[in-house]
C-alpha cells in the first residue's frame, strides 16, 4: 500500500489493516464467506422446495425468511461477539506482546489512538459483515420480512455492535494500564466480553423484532413522561453506553501515558447517567388504582431500582478510586506528614468525584421523588413527603459513605485484588443481611433495613403517591406508627454501621502510619 | 539537558530511587552503572516519562516531565531492556507505523526510514519480516524506530544484553556515532568496559542512590592521590614484603594487595617515579613488572560502591 494513499489514514488503523487483513487473507475470507453462504443457502433452499404444499412464491418467501433469520444470527455473532471480543483484547495484546511501552510514547493523541484501536479491532468483523450484508438485504426482500423489521434489526446490529465494541475496548484499556498485573489472565477478557455481548443481543433482540414480540403494539417505555417504543430507548441507551465507554477508553490511554486527566468528565458522566436514569423512572403517571397498563413499574419499584443502580455505581466507583495499599505506602514513604497525602491531586480528584457523584445521585433522587407527586393522592399521607425524602437521602448517604470507607479499609489490607476485595465483601455483606432479614417473620427487621433498597421500600409502604398497589394489584395500606418506627430504626442502624466502618478505617490508617514509621526507623 | 531534583520513586515502602539530583549536559554520553536492583531502569523510565515519580522533579530540555508528556516524547527516545515487536509487519511497515505515529510528515517518512536504516545498518532488511530478524537486528531496529523522530535525548536500557560479541561491537559503534551527531545519550549497562569506550560521563547507582557522578576523567582523577601504579611480583611472600615496604613510604598512598599484584598511588613527578622504580627493583628481587595503570570506569565503580544488590 503506497504511503501517498495512506498518508491521511490513522497509523494505528493502517497497522491493524496490514496485520489483520493482508491481501491473501482478504481473498481467503471472501472465498470462505461466499462458499459458506452458498452452502447454507443451498441447504435452506432444498428444505423450502421440499415442502410440496407451498407454491413457488411461498417457497421462495420461506427460503428468504429462514435465510434472513440465519444471517441475522450470523451478523449478531460477528458484531456482538467477535468484534467486541477482539476489541477487548486490543490493549491487552499490546501488553502481552511487549509493545505497550512503545504505544505509551507515541505522539498520536489518546483520541487518535483510541479511534485506531476501535476501528482496527473491528476490521475483520466489519469486513465479513460487509460481505454478508447484501445477502441479508436480499433475503429480507425475498422473505418479505417488512421494512420496519429490517430497519430495526439493522439499527440493532449497527448501534449494538458499536456499543459492545466500545465497551470491550474500554475494558481492555482499563485492564492494561502500566500498573496492571494480570496480563496473561487478561486474554480471557476477550471471550468474556464476547459472551456478554451475546447475552445482550439475546436480551434485546425481541424488542427489535415486531413480529416476534407480542407486546410491541402495547408496550411503551417513558422518558420524562414521554412515551417511547422500547427499542428506541434501548438504542439510545446503547449509544449512551458506547459513547461513554469510548470517552473512558481515551481517559485510560491518557492515564497510561501519564497525561494528567481532569475529573470533570467523570462528573459529567455521573450527571448524564443520573439524568437518563431519572428520565426512565420519571413520573407518577401510573394511576393510584390498578389499571390495564400491566407493563409499568410501580413508582415504588422504580424508586427501589433507581437506588439499586446508584448503589451499584457507588460500589464500582469506590472500588476503582480507593487508594491501594501499595500506592498509600509509596506516597506515605516519601512524605513526612501523612495528612499531606490529601494534597495529592489524585486523592483530591477521587474525593471530589465521590462527593459530586453523591450530590448528583441525591439530586436525581429528589427529582424522581418530586415527579411521583404529580397528582393528588386519594388517601392522605401518613408521613410527610419531605420527611420521607430526607430520611432516604440521609440513609443513602450513610450507606455509600460507610461502604466507601469500608472498601478503602479493605484496599489498605494485603488483598491481592486490593479494593475489589472490599467490593466483593460489601456485596457479600448485603446478600447475607438480605438472607438474614428474609428469615424473620417481620420483614422490616433491622438486618433487612441495613439495605437501602429495602429501607426505601419499607418506609414508603402504603405511601399514597408511591405504593398504593403493587404490580400484582395487591393493596398497600398506610401505617403511620410503623413507618416512623421503621424510619428511625433504619437510620440508627445504618448510622452505627457507617460509624463502625469509619472506626475500622481509622484504626487501619493509624496502624499503617506506625508500620511506616517503624520501617523508616 | 537532563536535570533531576530530589527525585524519588518508592515501590510500597522500598525506595527504588532515592533523592537523586542529577545533571547530564547536552551532547554527553552518560553511562548509568550499578548492580541489579540499583534503580537504573526505574530512573530511566522516569526520565522517559513512563513512570510517575513518588516525589521530586525532572526536567528534560526545560520540559518538566509529567506535566506535558507529549512534548517530552517529541524530544526523548527510549529503548527498553525487554520489548516485543510487531512480528507480522515488514521492517518498512514497522518503521512507517512509528514514523507516522511520531508525527513525521508523510513526505519525509521514506527519507527518515532510509536514514535510520542506514545508521543502524539494516537497509538490506527493509522488506524482511520483523519476526525473521535476529536478536541483534531487533535491537537495532528498535533503536532505528526510536531515532525516527530525531530525538534530542536517547535513553538506552541495557542495550547490549543478550547480544553476541559482533552485535555488541556494532551497537557500540552506533552509540558512538549517535553521540558524535550531538544526541544526548543515557546508557545503562552492566558491561563496564563497553561503557568505558564511549561514555563521557557516568552515574554510579547503588540501592537507589547516586553514589558518584561526573565526567569520567574527573572521577578517575579524583579517585587517586598520585600516579596509579601496579607492581607484579613472583611469589606471595614477595608481595607481602613489598606491600609492607610500600606502606612505610610517605610518597606512596592507597596500597592494596591482590595476590601477586600490588596497586598503589605514587605522589611525585615522573623523575621521582624513575628513582622510586630503581630503588624498588634493587631492593626487591621478585619484582616482574612495574607500570602505570590506566584507570577505567570499572576501577571507579569498584572503588566507590559497596556492590550490594537490593
Amino acid at each position: 500500500m503506497s504511503l501517498n494513499l495512506t498518508a491521511r489514514l490513522n497509523p494505528e488503523i493502517l497497522r491493524s489493516l496490514r496485520v489483520s487483513l493482508p491481501p491473501k487473507r482478504i481473498l481467503f475470507i471472501t472465498v470462505l464467506t461466499h462458499v459458506l453462504l452458498f452452502v447454507v443457502g443451498g441447504v435452506l433452499w432444498n428444505e423450502a422446495v421440499s415442502n410440496k404444499y407451498l407454491s413457488s412464491a411461498a417457497q421462495l418467501e420461506r427460503f428468504g425468511r429462514d435465510m434472513f433469520w440465519l444471517l441475522t444470527v450470523a451478523l449478531m455473532a460477528l458484531l456482538f461477539v467477535l468484534t467486541p471480543a477482539t476489541a477487548a483484547l486490543s490493549f491487552i495484546q499490546e501488553k502481552v506482546r511487549g509493545t505497550a511501552i512503545f504505544q505509551q510514547m507515541v505522539l498520536l493523541s489518546p483520541f487518535e489512538l483510541a479511534v485506531g484501536k476501535f476501528v482496527g479491532s473491528g476490521l475483520i468483523g466489519y469486513f465479513i459483515a460487509a460481505l454478508v450484508y447484501p445477502f441479508f438485504t436480499l433475503t429480507a426482500l425475498l422473505g418479505e420480512v417488512g421494512l420496519e423489521k429490517f430497519v430495526r434489526l439493522s439499527l440493532l446490529l449497527l448501534v449494538g455492535g458499536l456499543c459492545c465494541q466500545a465497551v470491550g475496548l474500554f475494558v481492555s484499556a482499563a485492564l492494561s494500564g502500566p500498573g496492571e498485573r494480570f496480563v496473561r489472565g487478561g486474554l480471557l477478557i476477550g471471550p468474556a466480553v464476547g459472551g456478554l455481548g451475546a447475552l445482550l443481543g439475546l436480551a434485546v433482540y425481541r424488542l427489535f423484532d415486531p413480529t416476534f414480540y407480542f407486546a410491541d403494539k402495547y408496550e411503551r417505555w417513558h422518558f420524562y413522561g414521554v412515551e417511547l417504543k422500547p427499542y428506541i430507548v434501548v438504542l439510545d441507551l446503547m449509544i449512551f453506553a458506547g459513547v461513554w465507554a469510548f470517552v473512558g477508553t481515551v481517559r485510560r490511554i491518557k492515564s497510561s501515558q501519564l497525561i494528567p486527566v481532569r475529573p470533570w468528565p467523570v462528573w459529567l458522566f455521573f450527571a448524564t447517567a443520573e439524568a437518563v436514569l431519572t428520565g426512565l423512572f420519571w413520573g407518577g403517571f401510573v394511576a393510584p388504582r390498578y389499571d390495564t397498563r400491566i407493563f409499568e413499574f410501580t413508582p415504588a419499584a422504580r424508586l427501589v431500582f433507581y437506588l439499586f443502580l446508584n448503589w451499584a455505581a457507588f460500589v464500582v466507583l469506590a472500588g476503582s478510586s480507593a487508594l491501594g495499599r501499595e500506592r498509600l505506602r509509596e506516597w506515605w514513604s516519601a512524605s513526612s506528614d501523612p495528612l499531606a497525602l490529601f494534597q495529592r491531586r489524585e486523592i483530591k480528584n477521587a474525593l471530589n468525584t465521590f462527593l459530586v457523584a453523591l450530590a448528583v445521585s441525591l439530586a436525581g433522587l429528589a427529582a424522581l421523588w418530586a415527579s411521583f407527586h404529580t397528582y393528588e393522592a386519594v388517601i392522605p399521607a401518613a408521613v410527610s413527603s419531605g420527611t420521607l425524602l430526607v430520611a432516604m437521602t440521609l440513609f443513602f448517604t450513610l450507606t455509600v459513605g460507610g461502604m466507601a470507607v469500608f472498601i478503602q479499609y479493605c484496599a489498605m489490607q494485603r488483598f491481592r485484588i486490593g479494593a475489589w476485595a472490599g467490593v466483593v465483601l460489601t456485596i457479600t455483606f448485603y446478600l447475607v443481611m438480605a438472607v438474614i432479614g428474609a428469615s424473620f417473620e417481620d420483614k422490616k427487621n433491622t438486618a433487612a433495613l441495613l439495605n437501602p433498597m429495602i429501607y426505601a421500600d419499607a418506609v414508603t409502604e402504603g405511601y399514597p403517591y408511591v405504593d398504593v398497589h403493587d404490580t400484582f394489584g395487591v393493596k398497600h395500606e398506610p401505617n403511620p406508627d410503623a413507618t416512623r418506627r421503621t424510619l428511625m430504626r433504619g437510620l440508627v442502624a445504618q448510622g452505627l454501621l457507617a460509624a463502625g466502618c469509619f472506626g475500622l478505617a481509622y484504626v487501619k490508617w493509624r496502624k499503617t502510619e506506625e508500620e511506616i514509621m517503624q520501617e523508616r526507623a | 539537558m537532563i536535570s533531576t531534583f530530589d527525585l524519588s520513586k518508592y515501590y510500597e515502602t522500598r525506595p527504588a530511587v532515592r533523592d537523586v539530583d542529577l545533571y547530564v549536559g547536552m551532547g554527553e554520553i552518560c553511562g548509568l552503572i550499578g548492580p541489579n536492583g540499583a534503580g537504573k531502569t526505574t530512573l530511566l523510565k522516569m526520565l522517559a516519562g513512563l513512570l510517575r515519580p513518588t516525589s521530586g522533579k525532572i526536567e528534560v530540555d526545560r520540559i518538566e516531565v509529567g506535566v506535558e508528556p507529549k512534548l517530552l516524547h517529541e524530544i526523548v527516545g527510549y529503548v527498553p531492556d525487554t520489548f516485543g515487536l510487531y512480528d507480522e509487519l515488514s521492517v518498512r511497515q514497522f518503521l512507517e507505523y512509528f514514523a507516522r505515529a511520531h508525527g513525521v510528515a508523510a513526505d519525509r517518512v521514506k527519507k527518515r526510514i532510509a536514514s535510520v536504516l542506514d545508521l543502524t545498518r539494516l537497509t538490506s532488511k527493509l522488506e524482511a519480516a520483523v519476526g525473521s530478524l535476529s536478536r541483534g537486528m531487533r535491537q537495532r531496529l528498535v533503536i532505528a524506530k526510536t531515532l525516527l523522530h530525531a530525538p534530542k535525548v536517547l535513553l538506552l536500557d541495557e542495550p547490549a544484553s543478550g547480544l553476541d560479541p559482533l552485535a555488541r561491537i556494532e551497537l557500540r559503534d552506533l552509540i558512538r556515532e549517535l553521540g558524535g551527531m550531538g544526541t544526548t545519550l543515557v546508557v545503562s549497562s552492566h558491561i563496564l568496559t563497553e561503557l568505558a569506550d564511549f561514555c563521557t560521563s557516568v552515574v554510579i547507582m547503588e540501592q537507589g542512590h547516586v553514589i558518584r557522578s561526573g565526567r569520567v576523567e574527573e572521577l578517575i582523577e579524583a579517585m587517586h592521590a598520585g600516579l596509579p601504579l601496579r607492581i607484579e611480583v613472583l611469589a606471595e611472600s614477595d608481595a607481602a614484603a613489598l606491600s609492607s615496604a610500600l606502606t612505610a613510604r610517605e610518597e606512596v598512598k592507597n596500597v592494596s594487595l591482590h595476590e601477586l599484584a600490588i596497586d598503589c598511588d605514587f605522589a611525585g613527578d615522573r623523575d621521582a617515579l624513575a628513582r622510586f622504580h630503581r630503588e624498588l627493583v634493587t631492593a626487591h628481587a621478585g619484582i616482574v613488572s612495574f607500570y602505570e595503570r590506566h584507570l577505567t570506569i570499572e576501577d571507579v565503580f569498584m572503588a566507590v560502591g559497596s556492590h550490594h544488590v537490593s
